[in-house]
């Protein structure tokens, strides 16, 4: 759609047609011109220089009314996928993957996390990302969207402190539920990046059961384990208690594993197993989806002034052609011996 | 300017029929009575001027009779000068047509005058008579004419016009000088020559080098045709120039055998007048 800075300077566009009206070069009189053999290239030049005034004028009177083509959308045929990102904000993440307060030399989980989410998404421009947080409660941070800078800004503001609870349930409902927002045509993948995880009452696990079947979501758990903590696969010696009280990772991986769609899960135990295990999930996540890219709004005033100027230059090269049809040099009337 | 005019003084047309008049004049005429030609010999009594009695066809008569040498009584006629006006004797490149077409009335007028005719003149543009003089025959008129045809504004277009006004002329005691650049068509030129048709007609053609052979340089020519009003824009080559001139050359040859059809042979007055050129081709033509 073409815009305008200066839609009333269009008002002066009938004058475009004034070349029409009025010639350009100065005529000498010829008498009988129907009787003179007319040329195909004088026809040419005759019309190319009226149309050289109309255009000349059009364009001037166009770029003085400032028009540009609006900005937008564009669909789009990519390669990626609609993904929400679900960022654990429990304040043990804000831990190293030793269970330490981070000092100089060890980065906190969350921080890795943060740094290898922002490498992750600048490699995957066609991704549709949304962005959602849980701690005591769950936390749309970001709809999903493919501008940018806005996810980038997303992630890095997850860097505050977190909080102390983890309900992880609703924020997987949560994460679920923006996956509405994703395009029609691409998977859906929800990547819950955690450090632990927190039982999950019933009427929650119903809740996203539904929404698992419903969206069709590939799930991926990125769980960031912390030294010494059990690991999520470890199906616990016979006889110990295994009960979603003691053990809610393991219980929310074996609720996940039931929900009947894709579902993966990788345990991180330092930072290169997250690159490896983000890697992974991008390679698995990279399917045809229609995304939308971002048009910025495009100035074309200077297309018509140049349009205007060639217009013109051919213009005043026919001027400076210009010479009369025969010279006027009346002889004497009467011719002299 | 006068001094251009007396060039004319020179300019004699004979005409080659005897002409019905009672005026005295210079050309041959149809009356009988005094006069230098002889006719014919007419008895006394039906002719009785007995001063011109035919002593040798009397005395030889058996039977008897006296007659009498009747001689051509030389009379009058009017030089019709018709000017064609049209917006097209304003255009002009290497010649003045308009101040030719003035000279050359002023000059047929002036003639007419010195050799005991009249001269009527009428310059006609379009449908419109632009001006118009009575057959008259007194001192000054060839400056008047001239004045008069100097002064005008050339206007309108086609031969309608000038056609009204050559049916309109008298079919006897008549010469007609037609003074036109022919900027017509074929089609057109033979309606207007047959709308002359019985009279001697003394077709004057103004040509202008200029129009008729535009120069070679490469360039755009904005051109008007005064009388349509048409503007066009030419682009001027060597090749474009030469098909100019070749097209006028081909249409001037069609004109003239147009001419010729009509019995006519135009004067062709290329730029400027040459007046030893016009006394010769008047010689020459047969009216």
């Amino acid at each position: 759609m073409i815009g305008f800075t200066a839609p009333l300077a269009l008002w002066l566009l009938p004058l475009a047609g004034l070349p029409l009206l009025t010639r350009w070069l100065r005529a000498s009189a010829v008498p009988r011109l129907d009787l003179r053999p007319a040329e195909g290239a004088s026809r040419t030049v005759d019309h190319g220089m009226t149309a050289a005034g109309v255009i000349a004028l059009a364009a001037l009177i166009l770029g003085l009314a400032g028009p540009f083509l609006r900005g937008g959308t564009a669909p789009y045929r990519g390669n990626g996928t609609n993904l929400v990102l679900l960022i654990d904000r429990s304040s043990s993440m804000d831990d190293t993957f030793a269970g330490r307060a981070p000092d100089g030399a060890e980065e906190s989980k969350s921080a890795a996390a943060r740094r290898i989410l922002q490498n992750f998404i600048a490699e995957r421009p066609d991704d549709r990302i949304g962005i959602a947080a849980f701690s005591t409660a769950p936390l749309q941070v970001l709809p999903m969207t493919t501008s940018r800078t806005a996810i980038a800004a997303a992630i890095a503001a997850q860097g505050e402190r977190g909080l102390s609870q983890t309900d992880v349930g609703r924020g997987l409902a949560l994460a679920m539920q923006m996956t509405r927002d994703a395009s029609g045509l691409g998977s859906r993948a929800v990547v819950l990046v955690s450090d632990g995880a927190a039982v999950v009452p019933p009427e929650v696990q119903d809740l996203v059961r539904e929404l698992a079947l419903e969206q069709q979501v590939n799930l991926y758990w990125l769980y960031l384990r912390t030294a010494g903590a059990r690991s999520i696969f470890d199906p616990g010696k016979p006889g110990e208690a295994d009960t979603p009280q003691t053990r809610p990772e393991r219980h929310l991986h074996l609720l996940l594993q039931r929900l009947g769609i894709t579902y993966r899960a990788f345990e991180a135990e330092s930072p290169e197993a997250v690159v490896e295990a983000v890697a992974e999930i991008g390679k698995m996540e990279t399917k045809p989806i229609l995304t939308e890219r971002s048009l910025p709004r495009r100035e074309l005033g200077w297309l018509c002034f140049l349009i205007a100027t060639l217009a013109t230059l051919a213009l005043t090269a026919a001027r400076w052609l210009e010479r009369p049809f025969a010279p006027a040099r009346p002889a004497p009337l009467v011719r002299q011996p | 300017m006068t001094a251009e005019l007396h060039l004319f003084d020179a300019l004699a047309w004979r005409m080659s029929k005897a002409q019905a008049g009672l005026r005295q004049g210079v050309h041959r005429g149809r009356t009988r009575g005094a006069g230098e030609a002889f006719a014919d010999i007419a008895p006394l009594l039906a002719h009785p001027d007995a001063r011109r009695l035919d002593m040798r066809r009397s005395l030889t008569d058996p039977l008897g009779g006296f007659f009498v040498r009747r001689f051509e009584r030389p009379t009058d006629i009017t030089l019709h000068i018709l000017v064609d006006g049209s917006a097209s004797l304003a255009a002009g490149a290497s010649s003045d047509p308009q101040g030719l077409a003035a000279l050359l009335a002023g000059g047929l007028a002036q003639a007419a005058r010195r050799g005991g005719d009249l001269a009527a003149v009428q310059a006609v543009g379009g449908a419109t008579v632009l001006a118009a003089s009575p057959s008259a025959r007194h001192a000054g008129l060839g400056e008047e004419v001239r004045q008069m045809i100097a002064q005008l504004t050339p206007a309108g277009s086609g031969i309608g016009g000038l056609v009204d006004a050559a049916s309109a002329l008298p079919l006897r005691r008549v010469l007609v000088a037609l003074v036109s650049d022919f900027n017509l068509s074929e089609t057109e030129l033979d309606a207007l020559l047959a709308s002359l048709d019985p009279r001697p007609v003394l077709p004057f053609w103004l040509r202008d080098s200029g129009l008729e052979e535009p120069p070679s340089a490469f360039g755009l020519a904005e051109v008007r045709d005064p009388e349509s009003g048409r503007r066009r824009t030419l682009l001027t080559t060597r090749r474009w120039a030469a098909r100019q001139a070749e097209a006028g050359r081909r249409h001037r040859t069609a004109l003239r055998a147009i001419f010729a059809s009509h019995g006519l042979q135009p004067i062709e007055i290329r730029d400027s007048i040459d007046i030893d050129q016009v006394i010769a081709a008047l010689d020459e033509v047969s009216l």
